[in-house]
C-alpha cells in the first residue's frame, strides 16, 4: 500500500480538488460512452488520463487518486464485481444512485409542500383485513400489509397533511412487479377529495420527470377514464351492476379469455381487465382509472347510486405504461359502515381458512371521533422507479432482488 | 393436479386435451384483490402461443409428455418409421409431425421424439447434421472468396444452396435451425 494512502483522513471532494489542485480524492472509476475513464463522487467527475486509467483493469471499480503539483498516483481497490457467482449487489452503481435520488426527490416534493413525514409501526395486531392479502406473523403481531389504518388514526388526531415512505409486506406476492417486501409511499389530506390527490399525482410525476428516460411522458396532464368507459372501449360491454355475471362470461367467451364456472363477478371483472384492458393503460400518458365498482371499494366511500348505472366508489388507480402504480381513496369516514365492511371481510377470511384478525378498535374509534372529509393514496415506489427508468422487471432495478 | 404456486417456466400442462409448455409465468395482484398468474403457453403440437390468466389456487393438469431417443429406419409413403433403441419397438411418424426434420433424416439417425399420451407430437434433430450431396453442378476450383452459391440436393432429398467450390459427392454440414449450408466435412464414421 502506498504511503500516501495513510492520508485518507485528508480526503477532499472532487469539487474541492478542482479548486486546490492538490489532495486525495476517492470514488468510483467509470468509463464514459467515449471510453474515457473518470472518477466520480457526489460532487463531480475527475477525468483520468489513459496512462492512469490503465492501472484499472475493469470498470466500475473503487479507486483513489492522490494529486500533487507533480502528478497523480492511483490506487485501485476492487475489480470484477460481477464475475462472482453470487454478486453482492445486483445492479450497476449508476442505476442504484438514480433509484435513491428518486426516493430523496419524493421526500423533497412532500416536504416543500408542507407535508409532515410520519412513521407508523411495522408489526401490528391487525395488518389489514383484505381477505386475499396474506401477512407474515411477527411474534404476537403481523407485519403490516399497508400503513393506512395508522395513517388515518394520525389524521383523526387532526395532524395533516402527512406522508410516509416505508416498507410493507405481503406474503406470497412474488412476480416481475411484485415482492413480498416493497416500499410504499402513502400521503393523506384532510378537507380534500380525489381531485386534490390527482393534482398531487400530476405534480409529483412532473417533479420526477427529470429522472426519467422519457421526461416528456411524465410532464403531461393525466388522462382520466372510468372503469365503465374502459369496458365499453376494450370489452365492448356495458357495466350496469356488479352482480350479473352473464354479460362478463359472454365477453370472456367472445374474447377467448379463460374463466371458471364458479368465478364471481369481481373475478370475471379482473380476468377481462387484466387481459383486455390493462395492456392499453397509460401507454401515451399517465392514466387515472376512476369509478371502480362499489364491490371493490375497500376503504373508499361509495358513490350515491344512479339508476341503471354501475354502482361505484370514490377510488382511482394510476397506471403508467401498463404498470399499476397507485391506488387512491376518498376515504370512508363512517365508523359504522367501516365496522360492517370489516365484519364481512372477517367472515370471508374465515371461509378462506385464513387467520382472522381482531377488529381494529382504535382505528374505528378514530373514525367515530369525527374524521373530516379526507383523501389519500398508496403508491408503490419500486414500481414508480421501474416506470421512470423504463424497465419492466424488479430484477432490473432492485439492489437486492 | 398442479396449483398456481407450482407454475414455472418449462412446466407442461394439458388444456382441452392438448399439451402446452409454459414459456412465461408472472404473478399479479390487481389492487388488493385476489391474485392471478399470467402465463404464456406454447402448444407443443401446433407451436402456436396463447396467453392464459389463472386465478391463484386454480389448478391445471400436468401433461404426460415423454421424450424418447428413436432411430430412423425408412420412409413409407408419407409415414416415417422409427425404432425405440431400448425395446426395439417400431412406430410410424407422419410428415406433419416431423415438420422440417424430414429434410435431415438419414438411415440409423438418432432423433428425440416427444410423445403426448403415447402419441408422437414432435421430432427433434441435432443442431447440425452431416449429409452427402447427390446432385450439383461441378465445383469451380479455387473459388473460395466469393459468396456466390449454387443449388445442391443431399441424400434426404433436401435442396440446399452451397458455395461454388463444393463438388458432387462431397459431405456437408447443415444447420438444422436455419436449414442453411454450414461447411464441408469428412464422411462421418459408420455412414
Amino acid at each position: 500500500m502506498p504511503q500516501w494512502l495513510g492520508a485518507f483522513h485528508q480526503r477532499i471532494s472532487i469539487a474541492d480538488l478542482a479548486k486546490t489542485g492538490e489532495g486525495l480524492v476517492a470514488g468510483l472509476a467509470k468509463k464514459a460512452a467515449d471510453h474515457c475513464a473518470y472518477l466520480s463522487d457526489q460532487t463531480g467527475n475527475l477525468p483520468l488520463q489513459p496512462v492512469v486509467s490503465e492501472a484499472i483493469e475493469s470498470f466500475p471499480a473503487w479507486a483513489a487518486v492522490y494529486q500533487t503539483p507533480n502528478g497523480r498516483q492511483v490506487l485501485r481497490y476492487q475489480q470484477q464485481r460481477h464475475h462472482a457467482e453470487a454478486p453482492f449487489i445486483a445492479q450497476e452503481p449508476d442505476g442504484l444512485i438514480q433509484r435513491w435520488k428518486i426516493h430523496q426527490a419524493i421526500r423533497d416534493f412532500f416536504l416543500v409542500r408542507g407535508f409532515l413525514q410520519v412513521d407508523t409501526p411495522l408489526a401490528v395486531p391487525c395488518p389489514g383485513m383484505e381477505p386475499y392479502l396474506d401477512s407474515f406473523p411477527a411474534g404476537s403481531n403481523y407485519l403490516r400489509t399497508s400503513p393506512e389504518l395508522h395513517m388515518k388514526r394520525i389524521l383523526a388526531a387532526g395532524i395533516e397533511p402527512i406522508f410516509q415512505m416505508g416498507p410493507c409486506f405481503r406474503a406470497g406476492d412474488i412476480g416481475s412487479q411484485h415482492r413480498e417486501e416493497f416500499l410504499m409511499l402513502e400521503w393523506y389530506r384532510l378537507f380534500a377529495d380525489l381531485d386534490h390527490i390527482a393534482q398531487d399525482v400530476a405534480a409529483l410525476l412532473s417533479f420526477l420527470a427529470p429522472f426519467s428516460s422519457d421526461p416528456a411522458y411524465f410532464s403531461q396532464e393525466l388522462l382520466h377514464v372510468t372503469c365503465a368507459e374502459l369496458f365499453q372501449q376494450f370489452v365492448q360491454i356495458e357495466l350496469t351492476d356488479h352482480v350479473t355475471r352473464k354479460p362478463l362470461r359472454n365477453a370472456c367467451e367472445r374474447w377467448g379469455v379463460h374463466y371458471l364456472e364458479d368465478d364471481d363477478w369481481d373475478t370475471l371483472f379482473f380476468r377481462l381487465f387484466l387481459n383486455r384492458i390493462e395492456p392499453h393503460l397509460g401507454m401515451n400518458a399517465p392514466t387515472l382509472v376512476t369509478q371502480f365498482p362499489a364491490s371493490q371499494a375497500a376503504l373508499a366511500k361509495k358513490a350515491p347510486p344512479g339508476t341503471g348505472l354501475l354502482p361505484t366508489c370514490y377510488r382511482f388507480e394510476l397506471f403508467i405504461k401498463r404498470i399499476e402504480i397507485a391506488n387512491a381513496f376518498y376515504e370512508l369516514t363512517d365508523a359504522q359502515e367501516q365496522r360492517q365492511r370489516f365484519t364481512e371481510q372477517q367472515e370471508e377470511r374465515r371461509k378462506l381458512n385464513k387467520p382472522v384478525y381482531p377488529m381494529d378498535e382504535p382505528f374505528l374509534n378514530g373514525l367515530s371521533s369525527g374524521l373530516p372529509p379526507a383523501a389519500g393514496i398508496a403508491l408503490g415506489v419500486d414500481r414508480l422507479v421501474l416506470a421512470l427508468l423504463g424497465r419492466s422487471s424488479f430484477n432490473q432495478v432492485l439492489p437486492f432482488p | 393436479m398442479l396449483k398456481t404456486d407450482q407454475f414455472r417456466k418449462k412446466l407442461k400442462i394439458e388444456i382441452d386435451g392438448e399439451p402446452y409448455i409454459m414459456i412465461d409465468v408472472d404473478f399479479v395482484r390487481p389492487g388488493k384483490g385476489q391474485g392471478f398468474v399470467r402465463t404464456k403457453l406454447r402448444n407443443l403440437i401446433t407451436g402456436s402461443v396463447i396467453e392464459r390468466t389463472f386465478k391463484s389456487n386454480e389448478t391445471a393438469t400436468q401433461a404426460r409428455v415423454m421424450d424418447q431417443d428413436m432411430q430412423y429406419m425408412y420412409a413409407d409413403g408419407s409415414d416415417y418409421a422409427f425404432m425405440n433403441t431400448q425395446n426395439y419397438e417400431q412406430i410410424n411418424v407422419g410428415a406433419d409431425v416431423l415438420g422440417d426434420a424430414v429434410n435431415y433424416l438419414y438411415e440409423n439417425m438418432i432423433c428425440t421424439i416427444s410423445f403426448f399420451n403415447d402419441m408422437p407430437i414432435s421430432v427433434e434433430v441435432p443442431n447440425f447434421v452431416e449429409l452427402q450431396i447427390i446432385d450439383c453442378e461441378p465445383g469451380i476450383k479455387g473459388n473460395t472468396a466469393t459468396n456466390a452459391m449454387k443449388p445442391a440436393v443431399v441424400t434426404s432429398g433436401y435442396r440446399v444452396n452451397v458455395p461454388l467450390f463444393v463438388e458432387n459427392g462431397e459431405w456437408i454440414r447443415i444447420d438444422t435451425r436455419t436449414g442453411a449450408y454450414s461447411e464441408r466435412c469428412k464422411k462421418p464414421e459408420g455412414r
